[in-house]
């Protein structure tokens, strides 16, 4: 027999309750996402105001979103709330509804999500931006670490990566969910690979593709893998999730978001979208080739002069830098003009 | 003459056959009806009970698969919560709850489910199972912050109680396992919560034990216990007067008045207390035993709460101790993070044994009394469960339960589902919720011949790591040629542009270096 009695108040109450409360997750979200397209719209500081929203963002990710927004989560989520459209329309809606609001907006206003809300990207470039005030500081006193010191240094973080996980395994068996380690070791080696000269920077990352696919394929196999900076999300402990969160920062030390360039598979997801979203960062006009875009992009997506959709993150920094105005955000709904106040 | 001692012989039958008819019930009763009034069974943590099945085939090996049905788990956190046992209508039940917002009803022998019943959350905390006038009532504490009184035999809900009230905020709650006992007079249930209401503006953390009426749900008392979650609340008598043995994660183990809550003794250990109490209620000296983080397991004096002995082992200790008695002598039994299990002298604390599992010992443990030496059933994060012969510690058998369901596993992050044994009609079950989401009920008989499963392992892990990183390497090497040859074709084909001719190569390439 199959009671599914429940008092009339609990009825009530279980749509919110079954949805571990997402919807405060889902309005902070969309909070987020609201005050992102403001600031897009201000022309002075933006830059300043981005990194307030990326600190923002880290609060709100660590302290109030509960569920798992992570990299691999999402797409996980995503598939399973499709799953679940038709029997469950609650939890179809609780596992679907932060990817989605991601996509959509995304879409709909370009792929902001990762220049300005990630946590993951905001973590890479803290590290990031250390990198560069603690090189600006060792220029001071004329200190400069040549290639090979760099080198030498990223290869002992490695042995140390693979020595905690080999420490971490002595206490622990690791499953399939633990699986984010092999993307933590495989971007040591590709950063490695990239700074000492074996391989080429944009030659590799077509690699996020094949990671979005492998999280794609797992997913349909009802196979969890867990996100890195999910540790961070709810009461979740997860060594595995916390390492490769390590990695990723220390890598960022060396490249700049270096996991974004050439593992992250959400990050694959929304330059497909980009391709096809309203506002695009596009060059128009008389160019200089003075270089000064190219140097501020962090993930390297302005290459031989132009803004590649599947790499850029939507930060601005390059429309905020040109010094002639000729990056411009454009709306490719509407060609003919451009996003009010977007442009320098 | 002869009349008279016809009539009387008559009335002497009569009054025979009355007497007969009137205690045969009130007889197969007592042999028919057993109750699960706590999370181990009773105070000397046993978890195990003897039931006689009238009803219902020959105990059998049976499985109940869950691992498919969940939409949602929460890593590392409590999956299963331990079987709950009993007794009525003839029949043996075996009880518990689950993530997926439900409580179980399954019949103990062959596994049929008699009911299950949806809350609001999921039931992470073993139910109570009382026969209270001959009706079964099944108490549930869910996550939802409501205890549920359930009609054993029909899941019905007869009353349900919300012991904390709900916050429109992004936590929850943890509610540990009911206990039946007695309080200024009445019947009563004992239920720890704790709530973590967890936002920015309102972070709201609670620990608290209420006792509630076991009839009516009514609330007779509650204590708060600042901040912390408390272990299963368990009740014991002493001299006469109802107490509770509550342990909680600030590292405190109180012993309170049942009759109001009132503190007895507090004994402070400086790490976590994760499992409950067992109880040695010996008359000249009842002994309580518990295990904590430190990875102590200390005897307190019930009455006065003062230190007994402690014996050290190598990690936490996460389980709750067994106290196994035996002619002139006890023995408490406790696994831990070490790998080990420990069988103590309960009076001096003297290691009699300690066996090696070769992974951490999260489980409770269960007795089975089946002959002349006792046998501890417990389990460890090898995912096997396995029994112990109990005056000696050696093996008797191991069972590989199957690989988990979501592995999320930090030591000592909590306290997971514990075996329970039965003896239905002679023959001994063992129940387990394993962690691969399916639920036991499984008889020792083939448990004993069951082959000792696989063993744990990270080799694949690092073949694997091997071969990832090395198609990682290949391919971004394969890749990189390959676009250097694409550079190389288009460098050629520039130096062949002319001034009128349209370049294939933009103007400007990137000076900066990744």
């Amino acid at each position: 027999m199959d009671t599914n009695y429940l008092p009339l108040w609990k009825t009530l109450e279980s749509p919110l309750v079954a949805l571990d409360e997402s919807h405060v997750e889902l309005f902070s979200v969309l909070a987020l996402f609201l005050l992102t397209l403001v600031a897009l719209n201000v022309r002075r500081r933006r830059q300043g105001i981005r990194h307030l929203v990326q600190g923002i963002s880290i609060l709100v990710f660590f302290y109030i979103v509960y569920s798992c927004l992570g990299v691999f989560g999402m797409i996980r989520n995503t598939l399973h709330g499709i799953t679940l459209i038709g029997t469950v329309f609650t939890e179809s809606f609780f596992w679907m509804s932060l990817p989605v609001v991601v996509l959509s907006f995304s879409l709909a206003s370009g792929p902001f999500f990762c220049g300005w809300i990630c946590p993951t990207g905001t973590l890479q470039e803290i590290m990031t931006i250390a990198r560069e005030n603690l090189a600006r500081l060792l220029s001071r006193v004329r200190v400069r670490p040549g290639p090979v010191a760099r080198n030498i240094l990223l290869l002992l973080f490695f042995s140390g990566f693979l020595l905690l996980v080999f420490w971490l395994g002595s206490t622990r068996q690791f499953y399939v969910e633990d699986s984010s380690l092999y993307w933590g070791a495989s971007l040591f080696l590709l950063v490695f690979m990239v700074l000492s000269g074996v391989v080429r920077d944009e030659a590799i990352r077509g690699l996020r593709a094949a990671s979005f696919w492998i999280i794609f394929i797992s997913a349909l196999m009802r196979t969890t893998i867990v996100s890195p900076v999910h540790f961070a999300f709810a009461d979740v402990r997860d060594p595995a999730s916390a390492l490769t969160t390590l990695v990723l920062m220390v890598a960022s030390l060396f490249l700049a978001r270096a996991w974004c360039r050439y593992i992250c598979p959400w990050g694959y997801l929304m330059g497909v979208v980009h391709r096809r979203s309203r506002l695009r960062v596009q060059a128009d006009g008389e160019c200089r080739d003075c270089g000064a875009c190219a140097r501020v992009c962090r993930v390297g997506a302005i290459q031989e002069g132009r803004v590649r959709l599947d790499q850029c993150q939507f930060c601005m920094a390059c429309v905020d830098r040109c010094p002639q105005g000729r990056l411009k955000v454009v709306d490719t709904w509407q060609p003919t003009s451009g996003s009010p106040g977007a442009g320098s | 003459m002869a009349a008279d001692f016809r009539q009387s012989r008559r009335r002497i039958l009569i009054f025979s056959l009355v007497v007969g008819i009137w205690a045969l019930p009130a007889w197969a009763q007592g042999l028919d009806e057993a109750d699960w009034p706590m999370w181990r069974g009773d105070e000397r943590g046993s978890a195990t009970v003897r039931l006689a099945a009238r009803q219902g085939g020959k105990p059998r090996r049976w499985m109940y698969d869950l691992s498919g049905k969940v939409h949602a788990f929460e890593p590392g956190m409590t999956v299963w919560s331990s079987p709950a046992l009993a007794a009525f209508d003839g029949r043996a039940w075996v009880a518990a709850g689950s993530y997926d917002h439900r409580v179980y009803l399954w019949d103990a022998a062959s596994g049929e489910l008699r009911f299950r019943y949806n809350t609001g959350a999921g039931v992470y905390a073993t139910p109570a199972i009382r026969i209270r006038d001959g009706r079964p009532l099944l108490y549930a504490a869910s996550s939802d912050r409501t205890v549920y009184a359930l009609d054993a035999r029909e899941g019905t809900r007869v009353f349900s109680v919300e012991v904390e009230p709900y916050r429109p905020t992004l936590g929850g709650a943890r509610l540990s396992g009911p206990a039946l006992g007695h309080a200024g007079g009445r019947e009563a249930l004992f239920v720890g919560h704790w709530v973590y209401d967890k936002s920015l503006g309102a972070n709201h953390q609670q620990g608290g034990l209420s006792a509630l009426d076991a009839a009516s749900g009514e609330r007779l008392w509650r204590t708060d216990f600042l901040d912390n979650r408390i272990s299963h609340p368990v009740y014991l008598e002493i001299d006469g007067a109802g107490f509770l043995c509550v342990g909680s994660e600030d590292g405190n183990l109180r012993l309170l008045r049942a009759d109001s809550g009132e503190i007895v003794w507090l004994h402070r250990e400086s790490e976590i207390i994760q499992g409950s109490c067992a109880v040695w209620p010996d008359r000249d000296r009842p002994l309580v035993f518990a295990g904590s983080h430190f990875g102590k397991l200390r005897a307190l004096d019930a009455r006065s709460g003062e230190e007994v002995w402690s014996h050290k082992t190598g990690y936490w200790i996460s389980a709750t101790p067994v106290v196994i008695e035996g002619p002139g002598s006890a023995q408490v039994v406790v696994g831990s993070y070490d790998g080990k299990m420990y069988g103590l002298d309960a009076r001096t604390g003297a290691l009699r044994w300690s066996q090696d599992r070769g992974a951490p010992v999260y489980a409770s443990a269960a007795v089975i009394d089946d002959g002349a030496r006792p046998t501890v059933v417990a389990a460890a994060l090898d995912h096997r469960l396995f029994g112990l012969w109990a005056d000696q510690g050696t093996e008797r058998f191991s069972v590989f339960t199957g690989a988990p369901l979501w592995d999320g596993i930090s030591l000592g992050e909590s306290t997971w589902s514990s075996p329970a044994a039965a003896e239905i009609d002679g023959r001994w079950m063992i129940f387990f919720g394993s962690y691969n989401g399916e639920f036991w009920g499984l008889p020792l008989s083939e448990a004993a011949i069951a082959g000792p499963g696989a063993p744990w392992s990270n080799v694949r892990f690092w073949v694997t790591m091997a071969l990832v990183l090395l198609g990682v390497g290949g391919t971004a090497v394969f890749l990189s040629r390959r676009r250097v040859r694409g550079a190389w074709s288009r460098r050629k084909a520039s130096r062949q542009c002319t001034p009128s001719s349209r370049c294939p190569l933009p103007r400007y390439r990137a000076r900066r270096s990744p």
